[in-house]
């Protein structure tokens, strides 16, 4: 045993913090950095983690609303089968291999009808066609969960998907309806730490290798949805790039 | 892969976590059903006690649900348990519906005090270890108030120490303190109680 090993007395609070999630910037990046290099610091993070997590187990039991686990059933359902469903986690590479790059999601929801109740990206649509038949162009959507008053009947549009990468990392996805007035979406859900209250960019490349700039938002927390009208038929966009706002392109999705 | 028509219990009921993990992972509903099933009270009362909302307490555990179910394939039970793994999931989704909704926490005491004095684990439930929650709940009795404040305002509310500074009106460094202190007496109340 390498047993005796103890953690540095001056980063005693930032390994309790980080075991608890709650540090950030750069605190958490040099904690982290010093905890690559120290064993006893590391050892003591691994149990201080333990019990963080453990106190999770402390909350009190309750019984969801009658019908939950159908509910999970259905979006999972809805979601193809889990396995397209969007995630912000790490390694969702294997879990997009059962998807597909490009499909026309308006049959999955004829097939899935009664199943596809409340995907978010509908409801993100909906919220987006709302705006636009109050008049608004871009809308930010960053509310999650989903406002519960839209009704998911309210847009039924016909929608291209594609998944957002970064060096083949999956971020989130892109989705353009192409219906008579086309929209485009952009959901991050994943991105680099360092992107965190940035403002980005959603630009198109066009059939015709014209590249133009739809708009900006700032992702918050992980993560951003954006939608825009399109003042194009939807057919021309062939590339949607999450770019930064000095051009710098993030992360791509191929339509 | 996990073919549950053929494990002993058909309806799968007893089938360890890691495999409902691994029959989701290959898209197996019932799987899924189970796993929904035994974990769902847990997950439900967590997202409840933190966003404090049923509505809100409902969408995040039915999406703290579809992300495991998502990344079954990918979940890994030498890093933790498959219950560790999925609550973590929940107090995140919790802790950013409650940020979207700008609501301040409501007394962290409420989170882990209503669960302490019940010996709540229902059997199906028993690879969460009864025994380690009653010692935790058992040493964090034991920590004073405003360590105890501090360590749930971070562990459930995912509070920075500034945050929980301004919250609690202390300085900076008493918050770290408080938050140090509490969970190190967690860890060696848990600890010392492990060794043989
Ligand atoms: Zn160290």
């Amino acid at each position: 045993m390498t047993g005796e090993q103890r953690p540095c007395p001056d980063r005693h609070d930032a390994l309790a913090e980080l075991a608890l999630g709650t540090l950030a910037g750069q605190e958490r990046s040099d904690a982290l950095t010093h905890v690559e290099r120290c064993v006893g610091c590391a050892r003591e993070l691994a149990e201080l983690s333990g019990v963080a997590d453990d106190l999770l187990t402390l909350a009190p039991l309750a019984s969801p609303p009658v019908g939950f686990e159908l509910g999970v059933v259905e979006r999972a359902r809805a979601a193809g089968a889990v396995a397209a469903h969007r995630l912000p986690l790490r390694h969702s590479r294997r879990a997009w291999a059962f998807g597909h790059d490009r499909e026309t999601l308006h049959d999955r929801a004829a097939r899935h009808d009664r199943a596809a109740r409340r995907p978010g990206w509908r409801l993100a649509a909906a919220a987006a066609l709302a705006a636009a038949a109050a008049g608004a162009g871009a809308v930010l959507l960053t509310s999650r969960p989903a406002p519960r008053q839209l009704s998911p009947a309210a847009a039924r549009p016909a929608m291209l998907a594609s998944r957002l990468l970064h060096a083949g990392r999956v971020l989130g996805d892109v989705r353009v309806s192409v219906g008579p007035t086309p929209w485009l979406f952009m959901n991050v859900d994943d991105h680099d730490p360092g992107w965190r209250g940035q403002l980005v960019a959603c630009e198109v490349t066009l059939a015709d290798g014209s590249t133009r700039r739809l708009g900006t938002f700032r992702l918050a927390d992980g993560r951003g949805s954006w939608g825009v009208p399109l003042d194009m038929p939807a057919a021309a966009v062939r590339v949607a790039s999450l770019v930064s706002v000095h051009g710098t392109v993030l992360a791509t999705a191929r339509l | 892969m996990v073919d549950l028509a053929r494990t002993p219990s058909s309806s799968g009921d007893e089938a360890s976590d890691e495999a409902l993990l691994a029959g989701m992972a290959v898209g197996d509903e019932r799987a899924g059903v189970v796993f929904v099933r035994r974990y769902q009270r847990r997950v439900y009362g967590l997202a409840l006690g933190i966003v404090g909302d049923p509505g809100t307490a409902e969408d995040v555990a039915q999406e703290a649900f579809l992300r495991a179910w998502a990344h079954a394939s990918v979940f890994d039970p030498r890093r933790a348990g498959a219950s560790t793994w999925l609550l973590t999931i929940t107090r995140n989704l919790a802790i950013d519906a409650l940020r979207l909704r700008r609501a301040e926490p409501t007394d962290p005491a409420d989170v882990v005090f209503s669960a302490q004095s019940r010996g709540d684990c229902p059997p199906e439930e028993a690879a969460l270890s009864g025994d380690l929650r009653a010692r935790l709940a058992g040493a964090l009795a034991q920590v004073p108030e405003g360590q105890r404040r501090a360590v749930a305002l971070a562990a459930f509310y995912g509070r920075s120490a500034k945050e929980i500074a301004d919250l609690e009106r202390i300085p900076l460094g008493t918050a770290k303190s408080r938050i140090r202190m509490g969970l190190a007496k967690l860890r060696d109340a848990v600890r010392v109680e492990e060794t043989p």
